[in-house]
């Protein structure tokens, strides 16, 4: 069966097909941002002309990830949407939680809700933590709401109540209230999209979801009807930010759970390439023109983490953005990334960032505008970019732009040109050196004994100069760096996370109550996943809780064991596997506390795919392109250093650092403590020497 | 790993280097805040990780804190650990503590703890970390204390751990004194871990630059930040600015004055004409108070460089010996915040016409609300947690004041489903008031309106901490005052300190004061007051009364 990937990104959307022969073909075409399905269709259309005879088409299967719903988010162009919360705490996005992201910063702000006040109604309704009806639903209020609602031109609302997350009748009964009264409105309520407790967090994600829903329902309407019409017959299937891949219906229905999707698709891929290489954990490691992801990924298998945090007032400053209460794969985003500027700070110190120059006016030596130093500049000036290969070529940047602008800032520093360029370089190595230590430590994980997998525009770049501050002595550079997170789509499976909160102590365990919570989760997760397509059979279910010892505010997650285990046995495993944990992430145990359980979590997934080499890719006659003179802080100095072409190395054959080893939209960086070679997939692997 | 050089003059290696402090300080936080049982711990981020050199003298921060730790571990380092224990009385694996209020930080349930760091054999640094334990004994209402001895256990510095093994002894009679020993265990062993992070750590980082000390590192960082703050202070004209502000206190109002004295490169508040010390426990520590009087001034002067010693060496201040900013040592002093949090809108107020673009108006948030909930369940057994408010931000000169926003302190609030999770009470609204941000130029963001009934059988009892009742936050720069807060039981009234009790359906109504505006209201731009009038923030009657809107236009 032919699978086709297609990852819509910032400036590229990024293409891979897998034919009825097993072969992998790799595409990219132009963004469309105004409309991001005309891409889509575009890349799609081009794959299928030009594979014809390899792709039956009534079988092949269309997976995606997407930014469309980030992006609506971050640029503000989803629907007009109101608000239902319980009668008097419509202000809950104003209110948030009241803490400040920054101590010394008078002038904090937060992002604008993306509902106001003036579209926020109260529900007269009023349920305890209990489940006890203080206040019965006034329906009728509800239907003049609805009624409001068309009159005031709302696309979409988002219904989220006190205590829903365990007792969501009223919410429920909202939402049939309002699709009766308002029936072309979209509605959304908080027991869907997050059951979990803590309110302001899941109204939050509620009401994420409810501002993207319309856009993106467009969006897949959209690509199914243009796909039906070129005789494509299966459903698309879509990635969501826990790296698992949903049917089109679940990701219109809740799309703010594909908010990282392509970064999500990233970091499957990642763990790919490093099992392929022979590494079991890896740390993966993906560098853009803004940003940066970094992934721990322990056991192949990245760590999901039960939230994070997106539209940051203030760049990646944690707390300073809308919470999102969804099941994600755990990385961490620096802000940094190639556009990030550099200047001096008026205690006279280099800073990088954290402003960036973004795609426009971008990089002094784009040539579009930006005169200030930018990270990409100084990688140029110390010659770890090539300036004729930018994007295989096809891109126009100068170097000379790029000397201009660092020099003006060298000049300010008093220092020389190459000190000013490397300490650029070399900054940003640190506050990615330090993102990944501190990534690493929430996950009670030394980063030093894992090797690295780099890609990404500027990740190869700077893969190398992280890895010697972090003491990691193996870089994995995979082949098709620009187009990694298409390639994860090809590999991971099909996989829907559903959760509930219903905290118990495990010393007050009542199976009574537990097996009705996990046997639901686990219909939940069965009805998603068979949609898909995966036969009942192969459904793999793992639950996981989210625990503390009773008295703690922070939860850890632990995976259960075989539920068929007897109580006695089972609950001693539990408690076994929460301290092992516990111990691993903060080196000590607690005596004579008891512990308990806050959220119940269950994944429901298929199998996943192996990861093919791409044939586009022909191993040419001619590996050594020429030589530069490239800056080595390790040397000192500048050395003449020899310029590979990735997929003209023949496998196995060893490469003595210093070099540089270009793709078609990366660059790779090896000192001279390092020796490369090619994979038998055609990945190219450094070894450090200490 | 081959070694780096740590070369002081280059302005890059040095940043880098920082920048690792800084770090190592954090990760440290990351497993204290993480595992603490102590919620004011989680929640409040009420605690502290600071690298010190051997000096004692602060090198670097964990980057999220709250103003009272800016100075007040490097202050108890100097002024007594590193006095009482000198060198030559410590031996590796010696972690010293305390809770000694005119040590720490003016009141008895902060922890201080210092670990000294040894390489090749000599004490290179200290690991310092400060905690608010979940319990310290005495009066379950601290703030109806009278002396200190009401307040509870207190224990001078002393060695918690000595070469390594835990002083049982001691923390026997810690345990045999506090309500939770469990919890107050696990969080001094939060503690200990912490600081022996900051150990571990900081040993990796000498050995990778090829270092054996700190404090040429220190001087170096200690010395570009003190100048930063110099040269900031030195564009201020020299002069003394004048302000005071009156407080609610327990009964009579306290009055607090402060006369801030700008002397070239340097700054000095002497708050002479303050109230006398009261026998409850709102008296405010020179430490405490000293920490709220540099932490203002670093918010005006130099709020990006993180904070060390050097940022605010430059500070100095003094008060009365006896007033409620300086009292004798036997007072009270749990609930000293409600006084010390409001020092820094007085500050700004002194210089509001120094620096016009940095103030901002005085904050309902200054003091923190506190609802400290009660009661037995039908099973018998005890409940009680806290709830926090907070009023609205004051006025800044670019923008209006945040809404209900934890200021100059920096807590978040439990959420109202887990807060009622654990207390049989429901949170009937918890809502913003219209028109209680003081108008301006930029008004203050608003208070809240938070209804708590009694759903339990049984009374329960709300300890309550407030201020800002009877007279209301002002604003700076010619903009107006904020509402005053309230306090209502059952719609009535009530003293808003102390023991409130509600049978089963009482309620009790907390209305969170507004800030104070900046600038004069007739400047605020026309579509701002429009903005608030579609959000319904401000009333049709204000927008003409306070901004001068032509009646039909609001």
């Amino acid at each position: 069966m032919a699978k086709l990937a297609f990852d819509t990104g910032g400036t590229f959307t990024d293409f891979a097909l897998l034919d009825d022969a097993g072969d992998l073909h790799l595409h990219k075409v132009l963004s469309t941002p105004l409309n991001p399905a005309d891409a889509v269709v575009q890349g799609v259309s081009e794959l299928l002309e030009r594979y014809e005879s390899s792709v039956d088409r009534e079988t092949l299967q269309i997976l995606g990830a997407t930014t469309v719903v980030t992006n609506s988010v971050l640029e503000r162009r989803g629907a007009q949407t109101a608000l239902v919360t319980t009668e008097g705490f419509q202000d809950i996005l104003r209110i948030r939680n009241e803490g400040r992201y920054d101590l010394y910063d008078l002038k904090i702000q937060y992002p604008e809700p993306l509902v106001s006040r003036a579209e926020t109604y109260g529900a007269p309704e009023r349920i305890t933590a209990e489940g006890v009806v203080m206040k019965a639903l006034d329906e009728e209020a509800i239907r003049d709401l609805g009624r409001t609602l068309n009159e005031t031109g709302i696309k979409s609302v988002a219904v989220s109540l006190l205590h829903a997350y365990k007792y969501p009748d009223h919410e429920r009964r909202v939402r049939d209230l309002l699709s009766e009264t308002a029936p072309d409105v979209y509605v959304t309520i908080s027991s869907d999209v997050c059951p979990e407790v803590r309110e302001f967090d899941r109204t939050s994600t509620t009401v994420a979801n409810a501002y993207t829903r319309p856009l993106m329902e467009k969006h897949v309407d959209e690509l199914a009807h243009a796909f039906c019409e070129r005789g494509i017959e299966r459903d698309m299937l879509w990635m969501t930010s826990s790296g698992g891949l949903v049917p089109s219906p679940r990701a219109a229905k809740l799309p703010v759970r594909l908010i990282e999707s392509g970064p999500a698709a990233g970091a499957v891929a990642a763990a790919e390439f490093g099992r392929i290489a022979g590494e079991t954990s890896v740390l993966s490691f993906d560098m853009g023109g803004t940003t940066a992801k970094l992934c721990l990924i322990p056991n192949g298998e990245p760590t999901i983490a039960s939230e994070l945090e997106v539209a940051h007032y203030h760049r990646f400053r944690k707390g300073s953005g809308f919470p999102l209460k969804i099941q994600s794969i755990h990385m961490i985003e620096i802000g940094a990334g190639g556009g990030s500027i550099a200047a001096k700070n008026p205690l006279g110190l280099l800073n990088v960032g954290p402003r960036s120059a973004g795609a426009l006016p971008g990089p002094a030596a784009y040539g579009r505008g930006g005169t200030e130093p930018t990270v990409t500049d100084a990688d140029i000036v110390l010659g770890y970019m090539g300036t004729g290969n930018f994007v295989g070529g096809s891109f126009k940047v100068s170097k000379d732009a790029a000397i201009a602008a660092i020099d003006k800032l060298a000049a300010e520093l008093g220092v020389t040109r190459e000190r000013c360029a490397w300490g650029i370089h070399d900054l940003v190595n640190e506050a990615m050196a330090k993102a990944a230590a501190m990534h690493a430590t929430d996950l009670g994980v030394d980063p030093r004994a894992l090797p690295m997998v780099a890609f990404g525009g500027a990740g190869p770049v700077h893969a190398y100069g992280i890895a010697r501050k972090l003491g990691i002595n193996r870089i994995i550079c995979p082949t098709g760096a620009g187009v990694t997170s298409a390639l994860g789509l090809m590999i991971a499976p099909v996989a829907v996370d559903v959760s509930a909160s219903r905290p118990m102590r495990l010393d007050a365990w009542d199976s009574a109550t537990v097996k009705p919570i996990l046997d639901d989760l686990a219909a939940q997760g069965r009805d998603v996943v068979a949609a898909a397509g995966v036969a009942s059979q192969s459904i793999e279910y793992r639950y996981t809780v989210d625990m503390r010892h009773v008295g703690q505010g922070h939860e850890i997650s632990v995976t259960l064991p075989a539920l068929d285990l007897p109580q006695a046995e089972f609950l001693a495993e539990v408690e076994r596997r929460f301290y092992a944990h516990y111990i691993e992430l903060f080196g000590r145990k607690v005596e004579n506390s008891s512990i308990e359980i806050i959220t119940w979590r269950m994944r429901a997934s298929g199998t996943k795919s192996e990861a093919q080499r791409p044939v586009t890719e022909v191993v040419g006659p001619k590996a050594l392109k020429g030589h530069r003179t490239i800056y080595f802080d390790s040397l000192g100095a500048s050395v003449e250093t020899p310029i590979y072409d990735h997929y003209a190395l023949a496998v196995d054959a060893p490469i003595a650092g210093p070099a540089i080893i270009e793709q078609r939209e990366s660059s790779i960086v090896m000192g001279p403590e390092g020796t490369a070679h090619v994979d038998a997939k055609g990945n190219l692997i450094i070894d450090i020497e200490e | 790993m081959a070694k780096l050089t740590a070369d002081l003059t280059d302005p890059i290696t040095l940043q880098v280097m920082w920048n690792r402090l800084i770090f190592i300080a954090d990760q440290a936080d990351n497993v204290l805040g993480r595992t603490a049982f102590s919620p004011i711990v989680r929640e409040n981020h009420d605690y502290v990780t600071v690298l010190l050199d051997s000096r004692g003298q602060a090198l670097a921060q964990c980057t999220w804190s709250i103003p009272v730790f800016i100075s007040s571990l490097p202050a108890a380092a100097q002024n007594h650990f590193l006095k009482k224990f000198t060198p030559d009385m410590l031996e590796e694996g010696d972690v010293l503590a305390t809770n000694d209020p005119e040590i720490g930080t003016g009141h008895l349930p902060d922890v201080t703890m210092i670990t000294p760091i040894y390489k090749n054999g000599k004490i290179i640094a200290y690991a310092g970390s400060i905690a608010h334990l979940p319990d310290i004994g005495g009066r379950p209402l601290h703030s109806e204390a009278n002396d200190i001895f009401e307040e509870g256990i207190r224990f001078p510095i002393v060695k918690l751990h000595k070469k390594g093994v835990p002083n049982q002894d001691v923390l026997d009679v810690i345990a045999a004194s506090v309500r939770l020993p469990i919890e107050v265990q696990g969080d001094l062993d939060s503690m200990v871990a912490a600081n022996n992070v900051m150990g571990r750590e900081l040993l990796r980082f000498l050995d990778e630059y090829d270092l054996d000390e700190v404090d040429s590192l220190a001087d170096v960082i200690h010395g570009m930040s003190e100048r930063q703050t110099r040269s900031a202070i030195a564009k201020w004209p020299n002069g003394t600015y004048t302000s005071e502000v009156t407080l609610d206190g327990y009964s009579p109002l306290i009055v607090l004055k402060a006369a801030v004295t700008v002397e070239d490169d340097k700054i000095h508040v002497d708050y002479a004409g303050s109230s006398d010390q009261v026998l409850n426990s709102i008296n405010c520590r020179t430490n405490y108070r000293y920490a709220h009087t540099a932490y203002a001034l670093k918010c005006l002067l130099d709020p990006d460089t993180p904070n060390n010693e050097g940022c605010i060496t430059p500070f100095t201040d003094e008060a009365p010996f006896g007033s409620i900013l300086n009292p004798q040592p036997w007072t009270a002093g749990n609930s000293r915040n409600l006084i010390g949090h409001v020092i820094p809108s007085m500050i700004f107020k002194a210089l509001e016409n120094v620096a016009p673009n940095e103030v901002i108006g005085d904050s309902g948030g200054a003091p923190i609300w506190a609802a400290n909930c009660v009661g037995q369940r039908p099973d018998g057994t005890q409940y009680g947690s806290v709830q926090n408010f907070h009023g609205g931000q004051g006025g800044r000169s670019d923008s209006d004041g945040l809404d209900t926003l934890s200021f100059p302190s920096n807590c978040k609030v439990t959420a109202v489903e887990m807060f009622e999770l654990v207390v049989p009470v429901l949170t009937e609204c918890k809502e913003l008031i219209p028109d209680s941000g003081g108008a301006g130029k930029y008004r203050g963001g608003l208070g809240q309106r938070a209804v708590l009934r009694n759903l339990g059988d049984s009374p329960m009892s709300i300890y309550l901490a407030s201020e800002r009742t009877q007279i209301p936050c002002f604003g700076v720069t010619g903009g107006k005052d904020g509402r005053i807060g309230k306090v209502l039981k059952n719609d009535e009234p009530h003293f808003p300190k102390g023991k409130i009790s509600l049978a089963k359906g009482d309620y009790l109504t907390l209305e969170t004061p507004g800030g104070g505006g900046w600038g004069n209201p007739v400047e605020r731009p026309r579509d701002l007051i429009a903005e608030d009038l579609r959000l319904g923030l401000i009333t049709p009657q204000a927008a003409v009364d306070l901004y001068g809107m032509e009646e039909e236009k609001a």
